[in-house]
């Protein structure tokens, strides 16, 4: 990457406490269009909070650093406006919403961005096609969109209706929180596809996985291992075949002293 | 007139009954019975004389009653209601009321209480089904009108059916004739209102259903934008066996309009009434269905949403009484509460004695969506049986935030999404409406008010 392009996200020491408990301890992350980076990490070290909080959800306090989109600073925008402006969350715990039909939510949701970049809002037989195309890519049943949003739908379902969101609202920065936890193997593949479906000059992925596995299908171009709220090592897929081999003991968040 | 109404006045007031005089006393009360008071043959000058009577001596509720605890009446008793001015007697245009007249019903409009329009054209079995104001059916069919009338909504201490009685005048007839299938729907659309004085309505509407017969009959409720009145309905039900009503009853008010509505409902052996109880209120709102399941395999579903803002009053009442066994009952009533609205759902569910393999639910879901909106719910079992299935729950909640910020994560914008969750919620109730037409009113509706549209339109 040619260093005068301007990143897509930019996070600077970021710092971020929930309750008044520090969760994320001085991030830095650059990531400019075209490239797939992944975050592994373990259990409990800060990567949902990180989603979260460049998704814009409330109850998180970022009491240090920066974070710029496309020069923007993310922070100050409204989970909507985020949205407009093409990030996207493929969520770890994908929301029920009872009584709201998903074919309604997309068209909703569809619509919402639509008329942010400018365009009308789309025909009720593009729509139709539109979804049934997609659908049929990330093997979601058409049955499943006549249901209420994630209502009863199964983990692995739950996951491939994220997916399914992702390929339809086509996000210039999509942040894939778990997709693939709770997959099965064929589902993994259609991750891996509809990622890489967005992998383009235009658009860039941030994958948080524990699986080494993803990895293989998707092949980003950085890995970043975040140990209690840092960022402790970077490196290409290598790393990740490395973690799996190892483990992440001997990764010790750095300088956690000077936090005192 | 006006010494025996100060007499009853000083009764109620030195009894400490719980009752209320109302503060400009009884005259107009009188006054508008006296209107009617002449008409009808004798049995039905004794019925209004009778609910006269009852009314004078009962006054109006108030909270120290335990059916009236959360419904404060004062905006009744201290109204001067009058009787509706007798309007001239040219063509109504029903144009104005356009979005309320539902294709592929046969319907009859009231405005102010009277009949305006009539039409049955529709009805694809005129024959097997008599739709009349009550007024043409007391000429037509008085026997029928008689045995119904009053049967399924006796007096007891309620005032309001006494007040109602008294002021009987007209409201809807619908018979349908044994094994009848009946496939067209019927509406009956109801205008209160006049701007130049309040008024009080008090229609009487019954409906009598065969052996085996079927319908689905929907009562729309609305009034002229800014005028000032007082509904006080009773609708009677008696469904033969096997008989299956669809009763949809949609009352859409708003600024200074008072609305009571009393639903009783005599179900016979095998019978089956589904009633929807959709509210968006004016000033202040009550809604009562009272059903009795009087034989083996009687069933009733009531289903009840209201949506409410501003200041709004509004209460439901249901009491399901499981008098045989093996009668089922299921109960599903949703609110929606904004600004500073109060609503109220009260739901009593009665197992007599004997009453074996009676099965009932009960549930009552809030949604509060502001401080200051509140909820008095009260679900009740009362149960004198033994080798019974009863539930019942309620529930009081807020808009889930998760929920909100998955669809805003997703580019809804904060409001849009929080309406669709609102929409979200009432949709439980709204699509299990019978007729599409109705459904799509309703959502109309419910997007209108959601949208936070002025009160007047
Ligand atoms: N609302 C909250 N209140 C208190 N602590 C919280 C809250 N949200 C997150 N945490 C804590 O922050 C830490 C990081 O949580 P986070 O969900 O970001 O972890 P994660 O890396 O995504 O873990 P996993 O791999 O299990 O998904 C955890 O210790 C968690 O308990
Ligand atoms: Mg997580």
């Amino acid at each position: 990457m040619s260093m005068s392009k301007q990143p897509l996200l930019e996070i600077r020491n970021l710092h971020v406490s929930v309750d008044g408990t520090p969760i994320l301890r001085g991030i830095d992350l650059l990531i400019h269009r075209g490239e797939v980076h992944a975050i592994m990490g373990p259990n409990g070290s800060g990567k949902s909070t990180l989603c979260y909080v460049l998704a814009g959800r409330e109850g998180y306090t970022v009491t240090k650093g920066q974070v710029l989109y496309e020069g923007r600073n993310l922070l100050e925008m409204s989970p909507e406006e985020r949205a407009h402006a093409g990030l996207f969350l493929a969520f770890q715990y994908p929301v029920e919403i009872p009584g709201v039909g998903n074919m309604y939510f997309l068209r909703t949701a569809l619509n919402a961005i639509r008329k942010h970049r400018g365009l009308e809002p789309i025909d009720a037989m593009d729509f139709l096609q539109l979804v049934r195309e997609k659908a049929k890519l990330v093997g979601i049943d058409e049955r499943l969109l006549k249901r209420s949003v994630n209502e009863g739908f199964s983990g692995g379902e739950k996951k491939r209706n994220e997916v399914l969101q992702m390929a339809i609202l086509e996000p210039t920065l999509a942040i894939l929180d778990e997709t693939d936890s709770g997959l099965d193997i064929d589902a993994l593949r259609i991750v891996a596809d509809g990622v890489n479906a967005l992998r383009n000059e235009q658009h860039a992925v941030l994958a948080i996985t524990h699986y080494q596995r993803l990895l293989e299908y998707l092949v980003p171009d950085y890995v970043h291992v975040l140990v209690g709220g840092q960022i402790v090592r970077s490196g290409g897929p290598e790393l990740a075949a490395e973690l799996e081999r190892r483990g992440y003991a001997d990764l010790e968040p750095q300088a956690t002293a000077t936090l005192q | 007139m006006s010494t025996r109404a100060s007499a009853a006045t000083a009764r109620a007031l030195s009894r400490d009954s719980g009752f209320v005089p109302p503060l400009h006393g009884f005259a107009s009360y009188e006054s508008a019975a006296a209107q009617f008071a002449a008409s009808g043959p004798a049995w039905l000058r004794q019925l209004r004389a009778a609910g006269l009577e009852t009314f004078r001596q009962l006054g109006f509720p108030t909270t120290r009653i335990e059916d009236w605890k959360y419904s404060d009446t004062t905006p009744i008793v201290r109204e001067l209601f009058q009787p509706p001015l007798p309007s001239p007697e040219t063509q109504v245009d029903l144009g104005l009321w356009k979005p309320w007249l539902y294709s592929e019903c046969a319907r009859l409009v009231f405005i102010q209480g009277r009949l305006v329009a009539s039409e049955v054209a529709a009805l694809a079995q005129p024959d097997q089904v008599t739709l009349l104001s009550l007024q043409d059916a007391l000429a037509k069919e008085e026997s029928y009108v008689r045995r119904v009338l009053g049967a399924c909504a006796p007096l007891n201490e309620r005032s309001f059916t006494a007040l109602n009685l008294a002021l009987l005048h007209d409201g809807a007839w619908v018979r349908v004739v044994p094994g009848t299938r009946l496939t067209t729907p019927i509406q009956l659309l109801f205008v209160g209102g006049s701007v130049e004085r309040p008024s009080i309505l008090c229609p009487r509407n019954l409906i009598v259903l065969g052996d085996v017969a079927e319908a689905t009959v929907i009562e729309c409720w609305i009034g002229q934008s800014g005028a000032s009145f007082f509904t006080n309905e009773v609708t009677e039900v008696v469904l033969g066996e096997e008989a299956h009503l669809t009763h949809l009853r949609i009352v859409e008010e708003r600024g200074a309009m008072l609305h009571l509505g009393l639903t009783t409902v005599q179900q016979s052996r095998g019978s089956t009434y589904r009633s929807q109880v959709v509210t968006f209120p004016g000033q202040w709102t009550r809604v009562e269905v009272l059903t009795r399941l009087e034989a083996q395999g009687a069933t009733a579903f009531l289903d009840g949403l209201f949506v409410a803002n501003d200041n709004s009053f509004v209460d439901h009442h249901t009491a399901v009484d499981h008098v045989h066994g093996g009668t089922t009952s299921r109960q599903l009533y949703k609110g929606v509460l904004d600004g500073a609205a109060h609503g109220v759902f009260n739901g009593k569910v009665f197992v007599r004695p004997g009453a074996l393999k009676s099965d009932a639910q009960q549930m009552n879901k809030n949604l509060l969506l502001s401080d200051n909106a509140e909820i008095d719910t009260k679900p009740q079992l009362e149960i004198f049986a033994d080798d019974v299935k009863c539930s019942h729950g309620a529930t009081i909640g807020r808009l889930d935030d998760n929920a909100l910020f998955y669809l805003r994560a997703r580019g809804v914008p904060a409001d849009e999404a929080r309406r669709l969750l609102i929409y979200g919620f009432a949709n439980e109730i709204v699509e299990r409406v019978p007729l599409e037409i109705a459904e799509r009113s309703l959502r109309a509706i419910l997007q209108r008010r959601l949208a936070g549209a002025p009160q007047e339109d």
